[in-house]
């Protein structure tokens, strides 16, 4: 039994390092064509467009949901789209706001339903495409070491695919049109996601279960940034997210309570009600957040209604 | 809690050291963890299923009890009855319900009725058809007096829910697990690192190749209708290893489990993909099954003791039993006619144990005639297997005229040639290693430590490389 631990242990030893060894990231450069790398070009964009401007933040929602240009050329001003993804959660969001927006600009909150903290491994995996960003949240050594075997796992997986396409010079196995499409340069240049504008929808938008109601907890931190904004004069509005109408008709109730709790205790202005930014099903690409090209010309169009006395 | 997750392995080191460690001279204690193990095991899917279990378990060690108390013949047969009747109806209300329901509204419908149907949204609980089948070849064995009852029910609880054959099988027999349950076990080195081999082996299987070939198996057979007769082949040889990898995987990690407990269960597969006619793929396929339904139905049927008619007979009504036992849809008993088709000439000339060795035991290679028998073995099989893949028995026509189809001699539009690369180095090491119990057994033995150790850890990096779209196991639905 004793040399049996030991070697089994010796083994597990080797095959460890062995797979932090074979866990190197051979190909740093297919990062840089990420999804979640369109961070950059936002923030290049935020450095690089002087005096005030229309932010607009959210999760996918907003980045699959606005026509940049549309509202810049009613409102007279630069508009940026910060959103990119639902998970890095409400914190993360705010804490970004806080870094880059400056006196005088108009921020536009546009926050999927009870929006939470998110996940840890997206916002660390944030700060390897923008270091900056390491500031938005807190690390904690769990996460890390999570993070550390998730990047290893991933690099295992494209150096494996490296090594059989240059044994064979077949490549790896193709990346579904899905993983394609969603790549940085899917963004335009007010970081509005457009590439799926010329795709045919890839068959039933994903749905999400049934909400179930409770008190949310993004209220409290939504009204500690207003302060701050306040404070710094930023101008801050509350939207509500698109939604298609099948979900919407199912979570009526939840929805509801939910702008209602809003609409008490919110400090932020809420811009509209829920059923403003209710869309038909047919609307939506892939996901319930998603709008489709026509979509988004209609979502903006009402939204442009919404804002017009809050953008001049 | 999958064989491939990390969940299994943490409970795996948990067991073996709280198994071997304060408990290795106990074996009442060492019997009482591994049931208490196996239920949490099988409570992981569903904590409901284990009230199911439980009953199932109580039922057959009191009938079994019966049976050997029974003073006459007519009481023997009496609670026999009692156990097959509720067993079987256990396992036809779960798995059966709905697809008998659904038939005769069918029927009735095409006789111009329109009957209001009941039909239930029935959970089927994993492993239910296992671990009955485990059960009832206890009663049979009891009641043909192949061997005694157990007095101690945890020892049978043991024998019916260990957990490393649970819900996916080798379908053990009494007279093989239980004579085990109830000795005393040592730890043995041997065992145990061949244990830890056919596990990874089974990893290997499982993650490398059954999962990367259900990634291109679904996506053909899920849109038949886009793709040319070469792609479909294609789509149902990439099923053919997809189900191969996953279920005999999983049989190696459930042997190598068992092992590392001192266990040694019933082998479940044989190389059958190095099968010279399909009786011999039926006897090196799921091994454990097959020889139920020899033992409990063919030869209790008579067996081929009544002349050509009565084996011909008996043949066709096992390959329908056995495809009507992998669940309730007319494509596993069309695959099980399928089969029984295939095996009807070497029934009729009297061919159907030729092929009892190994191919090319000895050698390195086969003869031509043996490579073409492989393949041609090999084609059969393939093509049954699309109506085991398939929805519906229409869906697998079409699939199959569309093989037969004259694009059939075209470039195939999918290929990706990693995976056949991948396929052929598993097929490799399973030619190689076929002569062994499991294809790893033997492989690198003689190797100095250094190179054998080397090549567990380029397969265990390959696995690692490929894991993250684990898919459940084909057979736990069955």
């Amino acid at each position: 039994m004793k040399s049996f631990l030991l070697k089994a242990g010796l083994f597990v030893i080797v095959l460890l390092a062995l797979f932090i060894i074979c866990g190197i990231d051979l190909d740093s450069s297919r990062h840089d064509a990420e999804y979640m790398a369109a961070v950059i070009d936002k923030h290049h964009k935020l450095d690089e467009t002087p005096g005030r401007r229309i932010l607009f933040t959210g999760g996918s929602n907003i980045a699959f949901g606005l026509d940049s240009k549309a509202i810049e050329a009613q409102a007279g001003l630069p508009v940026i789209n910060l959103g990119i993804h639902v998970r890095l959660g409400l914190s993360y969001l705010l804490n970004e706001l806080k870094a880059v927006a400056r006196r005088d600009d108009i921020v536009f909150l546009s926050l999927e339903y009870f929006l939470d903290e998110g996940n840890y491994k997206l916002k660390r995996r944030m700060s390897a495409y923008l270091p900056g960003s390491a500031g938005y949240f807190t690390k904690d050594i769990a996460g890390e070491l999570d993070y550390y075997f998730d990047r290893k796992f991933d690099n295992i997986k494209n150096n494996r695919q490296l090594l059989f396409s240059k044994l064979t010079s077949l490549g790896g196995p193709a990346s579904s049109n899905n993983d394609a499409l969603y790549a940085r340069k899917g963004f335009n240049a007010s970081g509005d996601f457009v590439a799926h504008y010329a795709e045919p929808q890839p068959g039933e938008i994903q749905e999400r279960g049934k909400f179930t109601y409770q008190h949310w907890e993004g209220i409290k931190k939504l009204n500690d940034f207003y302060k701050w904004a306040q404070a710094n004069g930023v101008k801050v509005f509350f939207l509500y997210p698109a939604y298609p109408a099948t979900e919407y008709e199912k979570n009526k109730e939840v929805i509801q309570q939910y702008h209602s709790d809003l609409k008490k205790e919110l400090l932020v202005p809420v811009v509209g009600r829920p059923e403003d930014f209710v869309f038909d099903d047919s609307l939506f690409f892939d996901t319930i957040y998603h709008l489709n090209q026509e979509g988004i010309r209609q979502k903006t169009a009402r939204l442009l209604q919404l804002i017009a006395g809050y953008i001049s | 809690m999958l064989f491939n997750s990390a969940e299994y392995a943490v409970f795996l080191i948990l067991i073996f050291f709280i198994y071997w460690f304060p408990l290795r001279s106990s074996m009442r204690m060492q019997n009482f963890v591994l049931l208490v193990s196996s239920y949490v095991f099988y409570g992981w899917w569903d904590y409901r299923f284990v009230f199911l279990l439980a009953f199932s378990t109580f039922l057959d060690y009191y009938t079994g009890l019966k049976i050997e108390q029974a003073t006459t013949q007519r009481m023997r047969k009496a609670w026999l009855v009692l156990s097959v009747g509720i067993n079987l109806g256990f396992l036809g209300f779960f798995k059966y319900y709905n697809f008998f329901i659904d038939s005769f509204a069918s029927l009735l419908g095409q006789l111009g009725l329109q009957p209001n149907i009941w039909t239930l949204n029935i959970i089927l609980p994993v492993g239910i058809s296992f671990y009955t089948f485990h059960g009832l070849s206890y009663v049979f064995d009891i009641y043909n007096k192949r061997v005694k009852p157990t007095a101690n029910f945890v020892d049978y609880a043991v024998f019916v829910s260990f957990f490393p054959l649970l819900v996916a099988g080798p379908i053990e027999r009494a007279t093989h697990l239980l004579p085990q349950v109830q000795a005393p076990r040592k730890f043995d080195y041997a065992k145990a690192v061949d244990g830890l081999r056919q596990i990874l082996w089974g990893l290997f299987k499982k993650i490398v190749i059954a999962d990367t070939c259900a990634e291109y198996a679904n996506t053909i057979f899920n849109h038949y209708g886009d793709y040319n007769g070469s792609t479909l082949l294609l789509g149902a040889v990439f099923f053919a290893f997809q189900i191969y990898g996953d279920f005999s995987g999983y049989s190696d990690i459930a042997l190598g489990s068992a092992r590392l407990l001192g266990f040694d269960l019933l082998k479940n597969f044989n190389y059958p993909y190095f099968s010279r006619d399909i009786a011999e793929f039926w006897r090196r396929w799921h091994i454990s099954l097959s020889s139920w339904f020899r033992d409990y139905l063919y030869f209790p049927l008579g067996g081929s003791r009544g002349g050509a008619w009565m084996r011909i007979r008996n043949t066709f009504i096992i390959f329908l039993v056995s495809g009507f036992w992998h669940g309730a849809n007319f494509t596993f008993i069309a695959w099980g006619f399928l089969n029984a088709l295939y095996f009807l000439p070497l029934l009729v000339m009297n061919k159907n144990r030729s092929n009892l060795d190994i191919v090319a035991q000895g050698r390195t290679l086969p003869s031509i005639r043996e490579a073409i028998s492989m393949l041609v073995t090999f084609v059969l099989v393939v093509l049954a297997w699309v109506f085991f893949r398939s929805p519906t028995i229409q869906d697998a026509l079409h699939y199959l005229g569309g093989i037969f189809s004259p694009d059939l001699l075209q470039m195939p539009q999918v290929l990706p040639k990693m995976v056949l690369l991948l396929i052929a180095f598993f097929m490799l090491i399973e030619w190689i290693g076929r002569e062994r119990h499991f294809a790893l057994a033997g492989i690198g033995l003689k190797w100095k430590r250094p190179l054998r150790w080397g090549f567990y850890c380029l397969l265990a990096l390959l696995i690692l490389s490929y894991t993250g779209k684990e898919q459940q196991f084909i057979y736990f639905q069955f």
